[in-house]
């Protein structure tokens, strides 16, 4: 970012010894601003005062860490130090621009890990998350990447006999909640589905 | 009941506004003025919870 000409700041309640140990360990040399007891978070109007109901909802217990807390998000400042764009989420919802993406963007997590691969011929099958780390209440993208064989077809819906539309499950773990897949657009391929349909 | 999302236009400086003056240590100890840090350049002022958790 400093290449683009871009300043970059994060601001958060933890004190300044916190903060030189995580940029310690992450190689963090953009400043990490210290607001403990979030009073310029607080004037700035950005504490969530609703956390410890929004954590109720979801039968999260009280916790002493979660008070002064701001709402997650960043601000995109122009030249002239006005506010271009705000990016913004409550604690428990989710959008597709989260924490974790962000500082994913911003480059302080690593790679991604090697994807997960399995074969049943004539499928192959990849799957990866675009984090290694998680934090509370991120989301995190899950990426199914489906691979057949020439000479053979799929579908992810059922419009022939004997024929089994591609699904994806996810195991049920708790704590976990899955959202909903997205497909790629369906589109011919210009020829018929060869027979035998691909079974699963 | 999940509790009814906030508008966030109204919560927290809003677009058009320039930021306020924000004066805080960093990771070194030392007092850092944003603006001035920032020193004419485009910025990004990211808000997270904890460097901890």
């Amino acid at each position: 970012m400093a290449a683009s000409g871009v300043a970059l700041f994060a601001i958060s309640y933890d004190s300044v010894e916190v903060l030189r140990n995580f940029a310690a360990a992450h190689g963090i040399t953009y400043p990490l601003l210290s607001d403990e007891g979030s009073h310029v978070m607080r004037r700035l109007g950005l504490i969530n005062d609703r956390v410890q109901e929004d954590h109720a909802v979801y039968g999260i217990q009280p916790n002493a860490r979660h008070v002064n807390l701001p709402y997650p998000g960043a601000f995109v400042l122009d030249r002239g130090g006005l506010v271009n764009q705000k990016r913004f989420y409550e604690s428990y919802r989710e959008r597709d621009t989260g924490t974790g993406l962000l500082a994913h963007a911003l480059g302080v997590l690593k790679e991604p890990s090697a994807p997960v691969v399995a074969t049943n011929s004539p499928v192959t099958v990849r799957a990866w998350l675009d984090s290694p780390t998680y934090v509370f209440f991120q989301r995190l993208m899950l990426t199914v990447e489906v691979s057949i064989e020439s000479g053979f077809g799929v579908c992810a819906e059922p419009s022939r006999d004997g024929v089994t539309p591609l699904s994806i499950a996810i195991e049920p773990l708790e704590g976990l909640e899955a959202g909903t897949a997205r497909w790629p657009s369906a589109h011919r391929i210009g020829r018929s589905l060869p027979s035998p349909p691909l079974r699963t | 009941m999940p509790l009814p999302p906030r508008d966030f236009n109204t919560i927290g400086p809003k677009e058009g506004q320039r930021f306020p003056d924000v004066r805080l240590p960093d990771q070194s100890g030392g007092l850092v003025d944003l603006h001035e840090q920032r020193a004419g350049r485009p910025a990004l002022v990211v808000f997270y919870r904890s460097a901890e958790w």
